[in-house]
């Protein structure tokens, strides 16, 4: 088969041609070459939001939208894995159910190919990061990401941070707030109680319960929704709250509290 | 999709002529040339759907003989499907065709980047948006070294971060050069 001489068709149908790939196939030209890549940054008018994840191993989550919404579009999903990992994984795999297409990427070093693509995905699409989950982070992992978000002209905001906390991770929060250096957003949370709870050893803690999201930061909760929290809580949820993982059993008792 | 195909013999009345670049004049029915936008526009421009309008030929200086005869043969295929309506075609992860394009298609790239370029030029959005999901569909899944075999480029500039293979500046044979069709279709001179 000769050669397909692409590179030396017209804009438009060279334009067209890309933009029946879907965002792997368009990373995968942009990577051929620079001037793929500025074919593809002109070619490509998108926007795509991003969440980052650490699941097992290093993941950004992808739903590209022309119209602003993200909702009903499909997902693309980048895992990236130690090359060790690559006879028993699949690299590409669609699941219908929740429209995410996962493509698998192998590296020896798979941080360092996290944050290629992600660079990558900041070059060619109008990106911005919705989420990071660095609910699995390690210090030593997150340093390198948030210097990369520090330096990126392109991130302004990020609206939505994760960590669940626990005895092995409680640095990684301190990392975070000592270093990351742009804004976070607000999610318009509505807490309207809560509970005290009590560790084992005595030390005592309150556990919002995060009952509603609002539209905007000046939307008043609904009056129902507080009556049957109260209500709710008037009938005593003497419960116990279980900290940490089940497996630690360190168990709490907790009484409810207006507030 | 198929669509009935009754014979039709062009007569004077209802057909022009156009003249490709090595000079072989084709008779073309008025009918077979409502897909082409650039020639709807043309005939519209000039009248030549009137009956007691003189008809020169038309020269169509970018298109050879050979890529003439291949598109009148898509043309005649689709002469009573109804008007094309661009899908959404983002991020489609299936390429099929009515194994008649498949056929129609199933030529050596340089000949399909030609009949590309005629569709671009001629401005028939059915044959252009075919033809370039086909042309996608020969680098769907593959790996940026795998596109760089497909596309010919050879000059190294850095190593790719991910893998060490080397990265390669787009300077070789196959890309030399735009092509010389303009990005926007004009009726060509009369």
């Amino acid at each position: 088969m000769s050669p397909l001489p692409l590179l030396r068709l017209p804009f438009l149908p060279l334009k067209n041609i890309i933009q029946n790939w879907n965002i792997y196939e368009i990373c995968e030209f942009a990577k051929v070459s620079k001037r793929t890549k500025n074919l593809v940054k002109l070619a490509v008018k998108k926007t795509a939001y991003i969440i980052l994840n650490n699941l097992e191993n290093f993941q950004i989550e992808t739903t590209i939208s022309e119209s602003g919404g993200m909702s009903l579009w499909d997902t693309w999903l980048f895992k990236m894995k130690d090359i060790s990992e690559r006879d028993n994984t699949e690299s590409e795999d669609y699941n219908e159910s929740n429209r995410t297409h996962t493509f698998t990427l192998f590296s020896e070093n798979p941080l360092l190919l996290f944050l290629e693509t992600l660079k990558l995905l900041f070059e060619v699409f109008d990106c911005s990061i919705h989420s990071v989950y660095w609910n699995n982070w390690n210090s030593e992992d997150m340093r390198p990401v948030i210097d990369w978000m520090n330096g990126c002209d392109k991130l302004t905001t990020i609206r939505n941070v994760r960590f669940m906390l626990n005895v092995n991770n409680q640095m990684t929060l301190a990392l975070f707030l000592e270093t990351f250096q742009k804004k976070l957003g607000r999610q318009y949370h509505w807490y309207y109680g809560g509970v005290d709870i009590q560790r084992v050893d005595g030390k005592i803690g309150t556990v919002m319960w995060t009952h509603y999201v609002g539209s905007n930061e000046h939307e008043k909760i609904p009056k129902t929704l507080l009556k049957n929290s109260r209500k709710r809580n008037k009938n005593g949820l003497g419960m116990i709250v279980t900290w940490f993982s089940r497996r630690e059993e360190t168990r709490f008792k907790s009484q409810t509290r207006r507030k | 999709m198929s669509c009935e195909e009754p014979t039709t013999s062009p007569t004077p009345e209802n057909n022009i002529t156009v003249v490709s670049s090595d000079g072989k004049e084709f008779l073309l029915d008025l009918k077979l040339t409502e897909q082409s936008e650039t020639l709807a526009r043309l005939i519209s421009n000039f009248e030549y759907d009137r009956t007691d309008v003189k008809k020169d030929p038309v020269p169509l200086g970018n298109i050879t003989s050979a890529q003439m005869q291949k598109i009148i043969e898509w043309l005649q295929h689709h002469r009573y499907y109804p008007k094309w309506e661009q899908n959404d075609i983002h991020y489609s992860t299936s390429f099929t065709f009515e194994t008649w394009v498949e056929e129609y298609l199933n030529i050596p790239n340089n000949e399909m980047f030609e009949l590309l370029n005629a569709a671009n030029y001629l401005n028939i959005p059915r044959l252009f948006s075919t033809i370039c999901r086909i042309m996608a569909s020969r680098i769907t899944g593959k790996s940026a070294e795998q596109i760089r075999t497909v596309l010919n480029i050879k000059t190294d500039v850095k190593n790719d971060v991910y893998t060490g293979i080397p990265i390669q500046e787009d300077s070789s044979s196959s890309e030399d050069g735009m092509s010389e069709i303009s990005l926007s279709p004009s009726p060509p001179p009369i």
